[in-house]
């Protein structure tokens, strides 16, 4: 990845976490961590946003708002599972009421680990979206091309 | 009179980086009704009891809330002691008062910064999260970790804090308590945080009682549920505590409380620091709870008092685990305040219980 | 302040009662709790006064009983009572907020009385440990009292089925058919001879 082509804005979603990732998405986003300096803004509308956080597992119940943040979100988006829960479930595998990762719900296309995942963590995961993002722009200018 | 609508209120929404859903049904721009519908992070983690002996499941129940991590290990390490007959100590007591008031001082700022954002005031927000990063520093410089701390064991603590640890504690307080000050001031005596909140939500003080609340929720209604006046472990050993009250039962009352609890916080710290005994931190604990036996145990969590229960059967898994958190019982009261409220001031009341909702549905 | 922490029994016809007089005495809700037990669902009631935290405990309450709800005295426990109808199945009638088991919206029924296949593997095992450590308790008693004059050739193999008892299933079964093929092979030998 070479110069960043844009500052993709953020929406996060807590599926079934402890909030511990919550807080540090959060926290990376603040003073401290402070990723706002680079434009990243956290918005609550999936419309707005490039840029998917998913913290912690899916269940019976949330499953389909996952699905729906996903599918109202606009091309090109990238989905990063934040944290242990996210990306496998976590401690919480063998629940009654865990069906799994996030990508049990909708395709996942970073995995940062840790629990609580550091914000170290979640900054490198975004940088590592945007490399991801910028692929399926690109993609998805080829396919315009090819359709006109 | 015109006609009711429902309006969803979340999951997904901005004001609450956790999913709540209520319908409320509105009249104009009146809330005549708030229907609370949780299940959204349900885990379903009390019968993991089945599968995880009670050393590991003290890291489950720390997994509860990432937010009252701490307090919900040491509510759960206290039960397993009292069912088992443990004594922990003296040096231990204190240091999980230390770390408790200081999980109470990053919950409390944290909580402010969420709450100067749902009233617009987004620099207060900035400002409240710059300051608790020096708590989060502090923690992972005497454990590890920044928000899961996994310090304590059933029997005592992982490891000792050594004076030079502790001092650098006092000092970043110490440090902390000036700018807090500050920022204090803006949320008590700025006019236009007044206008938002003064009124705004008003819980009185018999509905407080009838509903059982807890916590800064029900200590802004004047009701007093504060479960450090009993004094367990090191809090016996303060020369004095008295709970923060106010009777005015609104949002203000309850930005007010939070915020004088907060310095109230860093006052039995440095206390506990001054009165520190040596000693062992770790008690080893050998065998496991007697089949049949039971032990409940309350706990005063930044969000309220916390019970807790524990069913032994005469094996290392325990037969039960029961964690009520603060914030279920206090859904009633807020169902309560959201009846007759304007749609704009929704986010704000509920903001103001401090509603845990990972800790409610566990 | 010193607390004291109570535990008392209560039948289920005395609940509403109960609660009325403690409402009228002014004491809190504090929570109510489910444990599965093998004759039916134990159910505790907590309530609190001053520095006093009595549990009220209601034992083997059946798919069959019917409980009546208190939330129309203590409104706080609407979250407690719609969980023990979601998760331990326990029939609650009257309540003031009732979810209709669409409280936290689970797939599986009744998931808190059920033992997970991991939890029964682990159970077992620990059965037959104990059962094993009695026997080998056992023998051991009984070799004192002979004094070592009963066969020693028979003592090996106690010892070895103890162990086996404590071992993961699969691994005794495997060492249980390599003693077997042992023996055959053993017995064959002294056919020949």
């Amino acid at each position: 990845m070479g110069f960043a082509s844009k500052s993709p804005w953020v929406i996060h979603y807590d599926a079934s976490s402890c909030n511990g990732c919550d807080i540090e998405v959060l926290a990376a986003l603040c003073p401290g961590y402070d990723v706002e300096r680079f434009g990243i803004i956290n918005t609550g509308n999936p419309k707005h946003a490039d840029i998917f956080l998913v913290t912690g597992s899916v269940n019976q119940r949330n499953i389909a708002v996952v699905q729906e943040i996903y599918n109202q979100m606009l091309e090109p988006k990238v989905v990063v599972a934040c944290g242990c829960c996210a990306c496998t479930g976590g401690v919480f595998h063998d629940s009654y009421n865990v069906i799994g990762g996030v990508d049990k719900a909708i395709p996942v296309d970073v995995y940062a680990p840790g629990c609580a995942i550091r914000p170290e963590a979640i900054i490198d995961a975004v940088v590592e979206g945007l490399g991801v993002l910028e692929q399926k722009a690109e993609a998805l200018k080829e396919q315009q091309k090819k359709g006109a | 009179m015109g006609q009711h609508t429902v309006i969803p209120f979340g999951p997904q929404h901005p004001v609450l980086p956790e999913p709540i859903h209520l319908d409320l049904v509105v009249d104009d721009e009146v809330v005549i009704e708030a229907i609370p519908q949780i299940g959204f992070i349900h885990r379903g983690l009390e019968r993991l009891t089945q599968t995880r002996d009670y050393n590991q499941f003290i890291y489950i129940t720390e997994r509860i809330c990432g937010i009252c991590a701490f307090g919900h290990s040491l509510g759960y390490a206290e039960t397993i002691e009292s069912l088992m007959g443990v004594e922990v100590p003296k040096r231990a007591e204190y240091l999980r008062v230390i770390l408790h008031e200081l999980s109470r001082v990053h919950s409390h700022i944290l909580w402010m910064g969420l709450a100067a954002d749902a009233f617009g005031y987004e620099s207060l927000f900035m400002h409240c999260w710059r300051l608790r990063e020096r708590v989060l520093d502090l923690f992972e410089a005497m454990t590890g970790g920044r928000v899961i701390l996994s310090a304590v064991l059933v029997g005592g603590m992982v490891r000792d804090q050594d004076s030079a640890i502790l001092n650098t504690v006092q000092e970043t307080l110490e440090g902390i308590k000036d700018e807090y000050n500050q920022l204090c001031k803006a949320f008590l005596e700025d006019s236009s945080v007044k206008n938002r909140l003064v009124g705004v939500g008003t819980i009185s003080t018999e509905d407080a009682k009838a509903y059982g609340m807890v916590g800064p929720f029900a200590r802004a209604s004047n009701v007093n549920n504060d479960v450090r006046c009993l004094g367990h472990g090191a809090y016996g050993d303060l020369s004095d505590f008295q709970p923060i009250l106010d009777t005015s039962g609104d949002c203000f009352g309850r930005v007010k409380v939070r915020a004088l609890e907060t310095l109230q916080s860093i006052d039995i710290i440095n206390e506990m620091i001054a009165k520190i005994p040596d000693g062992p931190v770790l008690e080893q604990v050998k065998g496991a709870p007697e089949a049949g036996a039971q032990a409940c145990n309350t706990l005063e969590q930044p969000r309220g008092e916390c019970y807790y229960y524990a069913l032994g059967n005469g094996t290392k898994y325990l037969e039960r685990m029961r964690i009520r958190t603060p914030t279920s019982i206090n859904l009633a009261g807020m169902a309560t305040a959201l009846k007759g409220c304007d749609l704009a001031d929704v986010n704000m009341i509920v903001l103001t219980i401090d509603p845990c909702i990972s800790c409610t549905e566990r | 302040m010193a607390d004291s922490k109570t535990f008392q029994e209560l039948s289920l016809d005395k609940l509403v009662s109960t609660a009325e007089q403690l409402s009228r005495d002014d004491w809190r809700s504090v929570q109510m709790l489910c444990t599965s037990t093998e004759s039916g669902i134990d159910m505790t009631y907590t309530f609190a006064k001053d520095d006093t935290l009595a549990n009220y405990q209601i034992r083997g309450v059946t798919s069959e009983d019917t409980v009546p709800s208190i939330q129309h005295l203590f409104l706080g426990l609407f979250p407690f009572e719609n969980e023990a109808a979601d998760l331990f199945g326990v029939n609650i009638e009257g309540m003031v907020l009732d979810f209709a088991g669409r409280f936290y919206d689970i797939s599986e029924k009744d998931p808190m009385t059920i033992l997970t296949p991991e939890a029964k593997e682990r159970m077992d095992k620990e059965a037959k440990k104990a059962a094993a450590a009695a026997a080998k308790a056992a023998k051991d008693a009984s070799k004192a009292e002979g004094e070592g004059a009963d066969a020693p050739a028979e003592k090996p193999e106690v010892d070895l089925e103890a162990k086996l008892a404590g071992m993961d299933p699969e691994k005794a079964a495997k060492v249980r058919a390599a003693m077997e093929a042992k023996k055959k092979k053993e017995a064959e030998k002294g056919g020949d001879a």
